[in-house]
């Protein structure tokens, strides 16, 4: 029970203070102190002498450190998802708020928050893919193919940097769409859950999103097409 | 070179800004709203709603008032304090919104317990007033949603919340509301069943649901009715900013993952 020192009535125990909680936070991926680890393996004498920064990524988000072909394939496919061009929100929001006078913690959050929301979006579209790849067997669903000539281009580039990397992916050679096609790569190195298929399609667009929003010159209002998209009022009664 | 196709057109019944004056929902704001109508009243026309009756507005202050509860160990509002411990109010407000988007706790939740009531008063039909088939209705849905929304109290065994709503309700007559009598009937029997007791999320949601709002208006109210709760949590903790919540002592965190150990390359002796 706590006692107020202004004369209050003192105050009754509530649930939280009659609950035994535990005593401290648990840490599972990153272990603190002067040697931080990352699931066991140590980040300074270890994982940035044999590791790039993708595959660290993806030791965080697996739990294991992945075979060079794979760390490879990560690499790759994370380049290919790394433009995300200002025609689409999250990189638009961003460059709108650095316009409106946003400091660097207010683009960066807002880029990475319309990422996280653009990643969402991309991964339940293809919930029929992943659930296919969770399978393992029978024919891709037709929702994941394309005769799109810029998506054959785009996975058969694809298709050549892995193969240089010696990575080879099934899906790629089913004529998927290229988005298809780089889930495909990453459920194939071992991101096999949503949560983090939308965290690797989130990280791998952030810096250049973040750079485009960091070239808008803040307050250059009239740069901006602010009629664009041209949102036209009507009221409810013109139909 | 863009700028060669045709500019796209949104519509949109939000708003226009005049030479002189700001259109909203079809009014003039200056001359329609400013002195005629509640910040309530406001907020309903914002999501195509109608203009609340003076009472109805005064329901919804005495709502939000009733919800005041912003001790900052309840989860929601931890998270107000963790966002907000680098300084920043606003990232205190705005950082727990989006991570409280899609759960079943905190603001997000009224939404889903609305849903859930709607869809019950349709499976009822104008069989509402009878218990058997309130009791089959229930049976039907609870088959699907084990933990229905609206019902659970984690950590106690009643919500402290639920008296002074059902109070507040007596007082403005609103009782025989068809939501709010439907979340009244359903609570014991919920409680039988699978012996989870009502909480104020059913009975808000009743309540919103009997102004006429929909479960997708109702994500607004989640969100609005609670707002004291996060501008406490967020104002107190960005003034405080305290080194404890930007980072806790060693002392206070527990290790529980993978033991140390070499990488492959590190163990294989090759690097790439």
């Amino acid at each position: 029970m706590s006692e107020p020192t202004n004369g209050a009535p003192p105050r009754r125990a509530g649930p939280i203070d009659v609950e035994l909680w535990p005593s401290a936070l648990s840490a599972r991926v990153v272990e603190p102190g002067p040697v931080p680890r990352v699931h066991g393996y140590d980040v300074e004498a270890d994982l940035a002498r044999h590791y790039s920064f993708a595959e660290i990524a993806l030791i965080a988000l697996t739990g294991s450190a992945p075979e060079r072909s794979h760390g490879r394939a990560f690499e790759i496919a994370l380049a290919f998802l790394a433009p995300v061009p200002v025609s689409e929100a999250p990189a638009h929001a961003a460059g709108l708020a650095r316009l409106i006078g946003a400091d660097a913690s207010g683009v960066i959050s807002g880029a990475a928050m319309g990422l996280a929301e653009r990643a969402r979006h991309v991964v339940a579209a293809h919930a029929e893919l992943v659930a296919w790849l969770d399978a393992g067997s029978g024919p891709p669903p037709p929702s994941v193919q394309s005769d799109d000539p810029e998506d054959a281009s785009a996975v058969a580039r694809l298709r050549e940097a892995l193969g240089e990397a010696g990575a080879a992916f099934p899906l790629l050679e089913a004529s998927p769409t290229r988005m298809a096609a780089l889930l495909g790569v990453l459920h194939g190195v071992g991101l096999t859950d949503a949560p983090r298929l939308e965290a690797a399609l989130s990280l791998a667009a952030l810096p250049a999103t973040i750079a485009e929003a960091f070239a808008v010159k803040p307050f250059a209002f009239f740069t901006y097409p602010m009629d664009l998209p041209a949102f036209r009022y009507v009221e409810a009664a013109d139909g | 070179m863009a700028e060669t196709g045709e500019r796209p057109v949104l519509p949109t019944q939000v708003g226009h800004v005049g030479p002189d004056h700001h259109r909203f929902r079809g009014f003039d704001v200056g001359r329609d709203l400013v002195g005629h109508e509640t910040y309530w009243s406001v907020i309903s026309l914002a999501i195509g709603g109608p203009r609340l009756a003076p009472d109805d507005s005064r329901l919804l202050d005495d709502l939000a008032t009733s919800l005041v509860g912003p001790d900052p160990r309840i989860w929601p509002w931890k998270l107000c304090r963790l966002m907000s411990a680098y300084g920043r109010f606003s990232t205190g407000m705005a950082g727990p919104l989006i991570m409280m988007s899609s759960g079943s706790v905190g603001p997000a939740a009224l939404a889903a317990v609305a849903r859930f009531f709607e869809e019950l008063a349709r499976e009822l039909g104008p069989d509402d007033a009878d218990d058997a088939a309130l009791g089959r209705a229930l049976d039907h849905k609870l088959e699907r949603s084990p933990r229905p929304p609206g019902f659970g109290t984690p950590f106690r065994n009643q919500d402290e919340r639920n008296a002074p709503i059902l109070a507040l309700v007596r007082a403005h007559g609103r009782e025989r509301g068809r939501y709010f009598s439907l979340v009244e009937r359903a609570a014991p029997l919920v409680l039988e069943k699978k012996q989870l007791p009502m909480n104020a999320a059913a009975l808000v949601s009743g309540i919103c649901l009997d102004l006429g709002f929909s479960s997708e208006q109702i994500d607004v109210f989640g969100i609005l009715l609670l707002v004291a709760n996060t501008v406490a949590n967020s104002f107190e903790g960005s003034r405080t900013a305290p080194a404890v919540l930007k980072r806790l002592p060693r002392e206070f965190v527990r290790y529980v993952g993978q033991p140390p150990r070499p990488s492959p390359r590190a163990a294989s002796g090759k690097t790439p």
